[in-house]
């Protein structure tokens, strides 16, 4: 693919300008805040469309971001060539991606449907490779090569690269670790520590607790409802023998005939004394008979109260140990609550722990993938640097940059940071080639890639970007002229 | 003659949808809502009150529950209550003496009949004497007005409660208010009045009682009124257009707006948002909570992941994409992996 040329309606700061753009390297040099990035892109808005957002930040939202300044149309179109023919993209774009409108013509300005409907995913047809690899690939932004932070071996680099988000924290790395930060609310790793299913297991266990009290409560209970029962008929049993008026008559029969007895027995001492003793003792007789009845009566008085007291004081036990075990039913429910939530997080844990480890996976299959073309991509523009035969920019089998100078090896750490951002560049430009292996060769976009570099090492990078443009046609912009191509 | 038709209140209920702080609410208003019951009946000319089965929800349930229905069924006479045991409460014994305005149908462990006067019988059996009552097929007299009062599903004999001059029966366990009675054979009809509140989230919208009107033999009114304190409402909220947590709470607080703040609402999320959508269903479920009684979220949401827009996708984000779907796994958990996945590599915190 070959960008060919390019006229902007409106774009951001840009309006009504055209671009030449057939050239092997095309050099845009102009000061800041002339809309570079901005033309930088509107090249990947041709290819890849703007993406839709809500967000109001105008960092976040790229519609809001290059909505034309001077209002009117927004969009352009960019003319290229591809696989032997020559086409010319028109993109208008609206407020979201459905307001969009996108038209693909030939040279003749008669509507072309070589790519059928996918018009809108051009740039992926053409390139093999979506808006973020894209990013991550043939657009190598200002800073794009900082020497900060800079991984050593070219795994590292390379993964760096290739995740997601720009941010440090982010990235393969960043999201296993975030990942790894939920296991650990979910399931603590080691005591005292608590992940929320921990607490969960524990209150369970509480609970089953709970329940087995209550359970031994219901057992109490039921045994206390027995002896509530045999009281209870006892009592009756007790009630039904009524202290009759028959028995009460008798007794009082019993303490009449006493008392006559006794006041002839008095009265037979004077007169008939023979008689007095057998009248006293039948006297005595009718008195124990009165006094054993009035006792009986007195037992089976002191044996109601008692049973009385005894039951009254067995239903309150009952009630209490009724009352523990109803409390069962909450317990049960609340367990029933609790275990819903732990199967909830066990199967989120599950998804969490199952997503750790395929992006470890994907982490290692990506680099396995492209540190081989990458490594030799590398060795060979490191061939492309070195300058003089005394000096050999060479990398170790694990990637890292050393220098051999004069027979001796040193890492490229103990070098300047320039040196460090031309391994750097060169990882990128080896990634770019390696992504687009299987498809056209890529139109890179350079967007001023050079600006922490140093004198000499921009003059070794500038040599290896025009090694480059022999087979890639590069965008190259700056706002200096020692940067300059 | 005006009747209430009730059922299923049960009281003491354990209510495991709710944290134990609101169960206790809740079951407390529960009972409540049986107070209220017996006021508006005694209050408006009620003759009989008809609870079919499940008054209260355990066997063994707290005494003092026992205790405090009696009393307030004592403190509504002269309204009468007449009571069939249900599946949850067949067991249940009551300490005597029973109030005098309360009436049980264990007596002849089938079958027996009430008459509430007016012309109008009222014939039960308790749930656990099914067997002995069903023996037989039921007649009841022609020339009176017959109300019928169980407790059962689906799985009672209908067929045996056919052709048996019955004009009402009045049946409890099935929770849902039938709104209008079904007929039940060429004569009478039957109804489920469903529970007086609702308590989980099973139980979702109105819930009341019914209160009946016979007169002549007819019955010539009958109407649902809720007591209910609270209702059981769900919502579904839709986030597939979401962009931010902040489109998210805006959908469901623009749904819920028409909600009473005292009622118990379900929250069912769905839709198929984008993967990094931050949806924070903790913070959203504090939001809601700030607001109604009780809240409950339910996430069936499931992202929307184009595999076209990552299978030119080189970076990492592209290769787990395709990582996870080269192994067989269940397509919710696949869905549920694959969004914590690109939530973490987007840079958010994982909801958990």
């Amino acid at each position: 693919m070959r960008f060919i040329s390019c006229f902007v309606s409106g774009f951001g700061k840009l309006c009504n300008q055209a671009f030449d753009l057939n050239k092997d390297i095309i050099e845009i040099k102009a000061k800041n805040g002339s809309g570079k990035t901005t033309l930088a892109a509107f090249l990947e808005s041709m290819l890849f469309g703007l993406e839709g957002s809500r967000s109001k930040s105008v960092e976040d939202n790229a519609r809001l971001k290059y909505e034309p300044w001077q209002g009117g149309a927004f969009g352009g179109s960019l003319t290229f060539f591809h696989a032997g023919k020559t086409y010319r993209l028109e993109r208008k774009f609206g407020k979201t991606p459905s307001a969009d409108s996108v038209r693909l013509y030939d040279k003749n300005n008669a509507p072309c449907y070589d790519f059928g409907e996918n018009i809108s995913r051009l740039g992926e047809l053409l390139l093999g490779v979506n808006r973020e690899t894209y990013r991550k690939s043939a657009y190598i932004p200002q800073g794009g090569v900082e020497s900060e932070g800079f991984p050593e071996d070219t795994k590292t680099r390379l993964i760096a690269l290739l995740s997601t988000n720009s941010e440090k924290e982010a990235g393969a790395g960043g999201a296993i670790k975030r990942l790894e930060d939920a296991e650990k609310k979910l399931r603590a790793k080691r005591a005292p520590a608590k992940g929320k299913l921990d607490e969960i297991e524990g209150e369970l266990e509480r609970l089953n607790r709970a329940k087995a009290e209550c359970e031994r409560a219901a057992g109490e209970a039921r045994e206390e409802k027995s002896h509530v029962r045999v009281l209870q008929a006892k009592l009756a049993e007790i009630k039904g023998e009524k202290d009759t008026s028959k028995k009460k008559k008798r007794r009082g029969v019993f303490l009449v005939i006493f008392l006559a007895l006794f006041a002839l027995g008095v009265l037979s001492l004077s007169k008939l004394p023979a008689l007095a003793l057998p009248i006293f003792a039948l006297g005595v007789g009718f008195f124990t008979a009165f006094v054993v009845g009035k006792k009986q009566r007195s037992d089976h008085e002191t044996d109601k109260e008692r049973l009385i007291a005894e039951l009254a004081r067995r239903e309150m036990q009952l009630e209490n140990l009724e009352g523990q075990a109803c409390a069962f039913a909450d317990y049960q429910a609340e367990e029933e609550r609790l275990t819903q939530e732990k199967a909830r997080l066990e199967k989120r844990l599950a998804a969490i722990q199952a997503a750790k480890e395929l992006l470890i996976r994907a982490r290692s299959n990506m680099a396995s993938c492209y540190l081989a073309p990458v490594e030799k991509k590398c060795k060979e523009y490191a061939q492309i640097l070195s300058e003089s035969e005394s000096e050999t920019l060479r990398l170790t089998a694990e990637g890292a940059p050393i220098i051999e100078e004069n027979g001796s090896l040193k890492p490229l750490a103990h070098y300047s940071a320039g040196a460090k951002d031309l391994i750097g560049l060169c990882t990128r430009l080896a990634l770019a080639e390696a992504a687009f292996e299987k498809s056209s060769p890529p139109v890179l976009i350079l967007d001023d890639p050079l600006v922490n570099l140093d004198d000499e090492t921009t003059r070794r990078a500038k040599r290896l970007i025009r090694t480059l443009s022999k087979k890639y046609q590069i965008v190259y912009f700056t706002c200096k002229t020692e940067r300059s191509l | 003659m005006k009747i209430i038709h009730t059922g299923d209140v049960h009281i003491g209920s354990a209510l495991s949808a709710l944290p134990p702080e609101k169960a206790a609410i809740r079951k407390r208003e529960i009972f409540e809502g049986f107070v209220a019951l017996t006021r508006y009946a005694k209050d408006n000319g009620v003759a009989a009150v008809l609870i079919a089965g499940d008054l209260f929800d355990e066997n063994g349930v707290a005494p003092h529950w026992k205790k405090e229905t009696l009393a307030c069924i004592a403190a509504a006479s002269p309204v009468r209550f007449f009571y069939v045991s249900g599946n949850h409460d067949n067991g249940l014994e009551f300490i005597p003496p029973l109030p005098e305005n309360l009436f049980t149908f264990s007596q002849n462990h089938g079958w027996y009949t009430y008459d509430l006067g007016e012309g109008i019988t009222l014939t039960g059996a308790d749930s656990r004497n099914f067997p002995q009552a069903f023996s037989t097929p039921l007649r009841l007299p022609e020339n009176k007005f017959n109300i019928v009062m169980l407790h059962g599903g689906e799985e009672l004999p209908f067929s045996k409660l056919q052709n048996g001059n019955i004009d009402y029966l009045a049946l409890g366990h099935i929770h849902k208010p039938m709104p209008k009675a079904e007929k039940l054979d060429f004569r009478g009809v039957y109804r489920y009045p469903g529970c007086p509140e609702g308590r989980g989230f099973d139980e979702v919208g109105a819930r009341g009682f019914f209160l009946l009107e016979i007169r002549g033999g007819r019955l010539t009114n009958e109407k649902f009124l809720s007591l209910a304190k609270r209702t059981v409402q769900e919502v579904r909220v839709d986030i597939t257009a979401c962009e931010s947590y902040f489109d998210v709470e805006n959908r469901a607080f623009e749904a819920t707006a028409q909600i009473p703040t005292g009622d118990m609402l379900k929250v069912v999320l769905c839709g198929n948002p984008r993967a990094e959508l931050k949806k924070d269903v903790s913070l959203l479920l504090a939001r809601l909570c700030e607001k109604f009684f009780f809240v409950k979220i339910e996430d069936i949401t499931r992202p929307y992941i184009n595999p076209r827009a990552f299978e030119n996708d080189l970076t990492e984000r592209g290769e787990f994409v395709r990582e996870v779907g080269r192994y067989e796994m269940n397509e919710a958990f696949r869905a549920e992996v694959l969004e914590v996945g690109l939530k973490a590599l987007g840079g958010e915190e994982i909801d958990l």
